[in-house]
């Protein structure tokens, strides 16, 4: 996983679900995550969007499915 | 495993049939099963997408494919309909709302939702959220029969304390003069319209002639009319007036959980130059009080028809029926604002719970 991306990804989750970042690790997702419901992973996703400067593909989506996973999306895209 | 968005065939059917029963014991969703047929027959145009996880169905959407009059060009429009996912359920599936409406947005960047309930509900905050245009189109009612309306109407009536207040305003008459004042007993029992029994041919040149005098409008000919009201169903009522017409419905409700057992004239829909609105609804208040309804009600987003039901003594209340147009359709609308759209309950899903 790469570092960098993911504290960024961190940032931007804590700022919308607000909640401390420090509780967000790679693992973290909706499931453990009571505050992110579906409108704020709406919220979180369109963040990310602008935070990068892309939009995800629907493949890319369907892997974003915790935290960890969402920085190996953006990193894969980066490299891309 | 990735989720693919492809066009509802019969293969499909089972597996809808389980989503929309994992869907039911979630007593918010009970309006929201999908289809459990690919051909739902309800409206011309009307095509259906389901998310399939290898053969499970995990959510799905319809579009149904219109023409519309923009600033007196015809443009295609598709309404987004029925969005549903098991992201409702389960956050395992929270990207697939997200996922449904960007598949839609593909397939026609042109689209437009209607109802959602309220600004509240998941889908007007994610197409909010998107750039959409949202307005509320506004609610309009008159009450005909006060005390018919007062000890009947269960929206209102929903505390004890309620009841009491509402039915002393009934019964010693205060309920009838508040509402005078506000103008609901402002009568127009002596105007009338011709009655006609389906909308071909004479609908075609009151569509050409009345769409230039709206910014936007769904095609209303005659064929399209036809389709939507159709000759063969004894609900719908057509009165013609001045230069336009009005779809009437005079629904007798039992037991309703927003009415109770009074009679609703409906205004469903209606169209005319602008100039004319005034003649066509006091035409369809006319008539729809002689048929003896207690309330008329009727959502009407173009400023002449809000003034011309003000004309005839309806009020404005509160509405959840929202209008969304997704950003290369507002782009398309960008100089006209809300009360020059011509939207009302002829749009959409059409006159659904009337």
């Amino acid at each position: 996983m790469n570092q960098p991306i993911f504290d960024r990804v961190r940032e931007i989750a804590a700022d919308v679900l607000q909640i401390d970042r420090a509780s967000i690790t790679p693992d973290s997702s909706p499931e453990t995550i009571e505050s992110w419901d579906s409108v704020q992973n709406l919220n979180l996703v369109l963040a990310l969007e602008e935070a990068f400067g892309f939009e995800f593909a629907p493949e890319e989506m369907d892997q974003m499915k915790t935290a960890g996973k969402i920085a190996d999306a953006i990193a894969a895209r980066q490299t891309a | 495993m990735p989720i693919r968005i492809v066009p509802y065939t019969a293969e499909h059917v089972a597996a809808v049939r389980e989503f929309n029963q994992r869907l039911l014991p979630e007593p918010a969703l009970e309006e929201f099963q999908f289809p459990e047929t690919p051909d739902p027959g309800w409206l011309p145009g009307m095509e259906l997408f389901v998310a399939l996880e290898g053969n499970a169905v995990r959510g799905g959407y319809m579009l149904r494919r219109q023409q519309f009059s923009i600033s007196g060009e015809t443009v295609p429009v598709c309404q987004y309909r029925l969005p549903v996912s098991e992201g409702a359920i389960d956050r395992v599936y929270a990207m697939l709302g997200l996922r449904l409406v960007r598949d839609a947005l593909a397939r026609e960047p042109r689209l437009y939702a209607l109802g959602m309930g309220s600004f509240q509900h998941p889908l007007p905050q994610m197409l909010k959220r998107l750039g959409w245009r949202m307005c509320a189109v506004p609610f309009h009612f008159k009450v005909v029969h006060p005390f018919r309306f007062l000890r009947e109407i269960r929206a209102l009536r929903t505390t004890p304390a309620r009841r009491w207040i509402l039915d002393a305003a009934a019964y010693t008459g205060a309920g009838w003069l508040g509402l005078r004042l506000m103008g609901h007993g402002r009568r127009v029992l002596r105007a009338k319209g011709e009655t006609a029994g389906s909308f071909t041919p004479w609908a075609d040149p009151v569509w050409e002639q009345a769409r230039a005098g709206y910014a936007m409008a769904a095609e209303r000919d005659s064929a399209t009319l036809d389709a939507l009201y159709p000759p063969t169903d004894p609900r719908f009522l057509r009165i013609r007036a001045g230069g336009g017409w009005a779809v009437l419905l005079d629904t007798a409700m039992e037991d309703h959980r927003q009415f109770g057992n009074i009679r609703v004239g409906t205004i469903v829909d209606c169209l005319a130059p602008p100039e004319d609105a005034v003649t066509v609804v006091r035409a369809a208040t006319g008539t729809l009080e002689r048929r003896g309804a207690d309330l008329i009600v009727s959502n009407q987003l173009h400023a002449a028809w809000g003034q011309a039901l003000a004309a005839c003594g309806f009020r404005r209340g509160p509405s959840n029926f929202l209008f969304a147009a997704s950003p290369a359709l507002a782009a398309l609308l960008a100089e006209a604002g809300d009360g020059e759209l011509h939207i009302n309950r002829g749009d959409g899903d059409g006159p659904i719970h009337l």
